[in-house]
């Protein structure tokens, strides 16, 4: 069946008025579908960006804002703000600049300071007394001590508490790559007079090794009141015996018996009177002269002693025998250079 | 009529069917959704794109320097953000097994040198096993216990022992029998119970053979002293403290640095009376006044030789003010003024001379 002008559907369509009506309609739909929201061209739409922080189970990634320090993201993530010196050694940067991405590890990266090519040590530095104007084997003038302190700073040292270095040498926790401890002995006045408003202008922690029978408050040596004080300030207070005694050497007139006691008395009597005016435990003892033996060693560990220092000269790995520390002693004729010589961080394989 | 009529008809027919068919085509085209996949892509910027190329850079620089832990941890990093990193995934699982087989390596020849007593060989090695495997523990053990000379002894307790008999056996003096007590867990007990082990502190019968004190040498260096023979006094006295505290050699010491010190200062020489005070103890006798006195002296001495200089400089007589100087550096090392000046007459005499 053609459609011509004969046949009836033709007729039906093209001789009514139906066919221009159905032709008009079809083509405003045509218009109405095409005047509907098209497809727009391929531009990516920017949402606005993500957090600032993406946190993970080991480590959080921060892009840095203009507010933003080492130590403030050290208090927020790692919940101390001394600790931006972890963040900026793995970013290996010195400091932050906005914009920029830092990862913040949630756990050491690098417990003993081991590398490919050797192992970190700490230098342990050893003060005895300071005077304004005065050097000689035990005492460090005030501007030596100064320099000293500034050459520490300025060259990216970082003095750090014997509990943090404990936490090294048990091999849990990280410390910087240079660190270094601050020890002085005896209890001498000028502790107080020169070293520590020193030591507080760089915000150093330092520990100082008191033998108790020396707190007498004369002129020369520090009184509690002192020793109170700058507890409070920073400076850890911890056991060098009751009288100085080398613990080692049994005098001539004693008996063994008479020797061990006195030993004995060394560490009880200064461990109690430190208890009772600081109220706190101690855990760590500078021999004095440096002096030490298995026995004494032995006594050390039985009474709870978690560590002591000799004055042998050295620096110290996480291994190293933790009754037998090395300390270096800073004496009062040492230029920067012996200084230097003492602080070394990092000993290579053979 | 009729036939403009027919051949008007014979147009809408050839025509209107494919305009109807056209339209009706459109017209669905246009009310059809959109194909998933034609989807308008919306691009997330991530803040932290950057970052990945940086760690995986990182991670190839950290293997080709040995250092697989943290090469190891970069590519966590890369993972951690992009959880379907197949070379991440890959990466991870190819330098873990390598470093745990090196640490395997190394912890192997570690203990093959301790056996042969090559410790600082043997240290190397167990520390190269725990860099490979931080939690490695047995090599932390070694590291932290083989190497030591030991403190102890160990006694295994037989039946019959006492505190007695034990200290007779390892201390040959039974009068150390409070030692046994106190170290060992049986405490006041008499006699430990047999088969403990009890790990008893090695005790020197004497000081060193090396180190014996020297008893009567103290009275040498007092003589000495006595005879005026101060450098002899104070080396047998240093030789005396070496060995152990001793307040008599201290004050030999002192006593003959001082009476030196004394000497010199007598006798103007400023700058060794200066030194040797250094070595006295600072509150012994007057040190501290003396060295107050020498000190203004030699400021003053200082300051007449840098005026010297000022004037010898002005007369253009750069060799001899470079002279005055010299000495002025030499009492007072921190003339800062001196030192200044100086520098600029090394400068100005060193261009003089290339100039000739």
């Amino acid at each position: 069946m053609r459609f011509h002008p004969g046949n009836p559907f033709f007729n039906f369509f093209f001789r009514g008025r139906c066919i221009w009506a159905l032709l008009a309609s079809l083509f405003c739909l045509t218009l109405v579908s095409c005047a509907l929201p098209q497809k727009k061209t391929a531009v990516p739409v920017v949402k606005p960006p993500a957090s600032n922080t993406r946190i993970f189970d080991d480590f959080v990634a921060v892009i840095v804002q203009p507010k933003d320090t080492l130590a403030s993201l050290a208090a927020t993530y790692l919940h101390d703000p001394s600790k931006g010196w972890f963040i900026a050694e793995f970013n290996e940067i010195a400091a932050l600049k906005p914009g920029q991405v830092v990862i913040i590890l949630l756990k050491p990266y690098n417990r003993g300071g081991l590398s490919p090519s050797g192992y970190q040590t700490v230098p342990v530095l050893c003060y005895h007394k300071f005077s304004k104007t005065i050097s000689d084997r035990m005492t460090v003038r005030e501007k030596d001590f100064e320099k000293q302190m500034c050459f520490l700073h300025e060259n990216g040292y970082r003095v750090i508490s014997l509990d943090q270095l404990f936490g090294f040498l048990d091999f849990k926790d990280q410390i910087p790559n240079k660190s270094v401890v601050i020890t002085i002995d005896d209890g001498w006045r000028s502790t107080y007079d020169i070293a520590y408003p020193i030591l507080k202008r760089y915000n150093y922690p330092a520990t100082l090794f008191v033998y108790t029978n020396l707190i007498t408050g004369s002129s020369i040596t520090l009184s509690w009141d002192l020793v109170k004080r700058m507890y409070a300030n920073g400076i850890d207070m911890q056991c060098h015996t009751k009288t100085h005694r080398s613990l080692h050497w049994k005098r001539e007139e004693e008996s063994f018996r008479q020797y061990f006691d006195a030993v004995q008395t060394e560490l009880n009597e200064s461990t109690r009177v430190l208890k009772k005016q600081l109220n706190k435990g101690v855990r760590y003892l500078a021999y004095p002269y440096g002096d030490t033996s298995h026995l004494v060693i032995e006594v050390l560990k039985k009474r709870g002693f978690r560590a002591a220092f000799t004055v042998k000269r050295g620096t110290n790995p996480f291994f190293g025998n933790r009754y037998r520390l090395f300390r270096s002693m800073v004496y009062g004729s040492y230029t920067l250079k012996d200084f230097k010589r003492n602080l070394k961080v990092f000993a290579s394989f053979k | 009529m009729r036939q403009d009529a027919t051949n008007n008809h014979w147009w809408v027919a050839r025509v209107c069917p494919g305009l109807v068919f056209l339209l009706g085509i459109l017209f669905f085209q246009a009310c059809a959704p959109p194909p998933p996949s034609r989807e308008i892509p919306v691009v997330r910027k991530d803040p932290f794109h950057n970052i990945l190329p940086i760690y995986r850079l990182k991670a190839r620089q950290s293997e080709n320097a040995q250092d697989l832990p943290m090469a190891i941890f970069c590519w966590h990093i890369v993972e951690s953000f992009r959880p379907d990193d197949s070379e991440a995934k890959a990466e991870i699982q190819r330098l873990s097994s390598r470093a745990w087989a090196e640490a395997q390596k190394h912890y192997a020849r570690g203990l093959k040198y301790l056996q042969e007593k090559r410790n600082r060989k043997a240290q190397d090695d167990m520390l190269m096993a725990l860099f490979y495997n931080r939690d490695d523990r047995n090599a932390l053990d070694v590291l932290q216990k083989d190497f030591f000379p030991p403190e102890t002894k160990p006694y295994h307790v037989k039946k019959g022992d006492t505190n007695l008999s034990i200290a007779s056996k390892l201390y040959h003096d039974p009068k150390k029998e409070f030692l046994v007590a106190y170290f060992s867990d049986s405490g006041n007990s008499n006699s430990p119970a047999p088969g403990e082990i009890l790990r008893l502190p090695i005790v020197e019968s004497a000081p060193p053979a090396k180190k014996p004190r020297p008893v009567t040498s103290i009275q040498k260096a007092q003589t000495l002293f006595k005879k005026k023979k101060y450098r002899e006094a104070i080396s047998l006295a240093e030789n005396i403290v070496a060995y152990g505290p001793s307040s008599a050699a201290r004050k030999v010491i002192n006593a003959s640095y001082y009476a030196l010190a004394m000497d010199a200062f007598h006798s103007g020489r400023l700058p060794e009376a200066m030194k040797l005070f250094g070595m006295v103890n600072s509150d012994y006798e007057k040190t501290s006044d003396y060295i107050r006195r020498i000190a203004n002296q030699l400021r003053v001495r200082a300051d007449y030789h840098y005026k010297k200089g000022v004037h010898y400089f002005l007369d253009e007589k750069l060799a001899k003010a470079i002279s005055e100087w010299e000495i002025t550096l030499r009492l007072n090392p921190e003339h800062a003024k001196a030192r200044a000046d100086l520098k600029k007459a090394r400068t100005m005499l060193k261009n003089l001379n290339g100039m000739q």
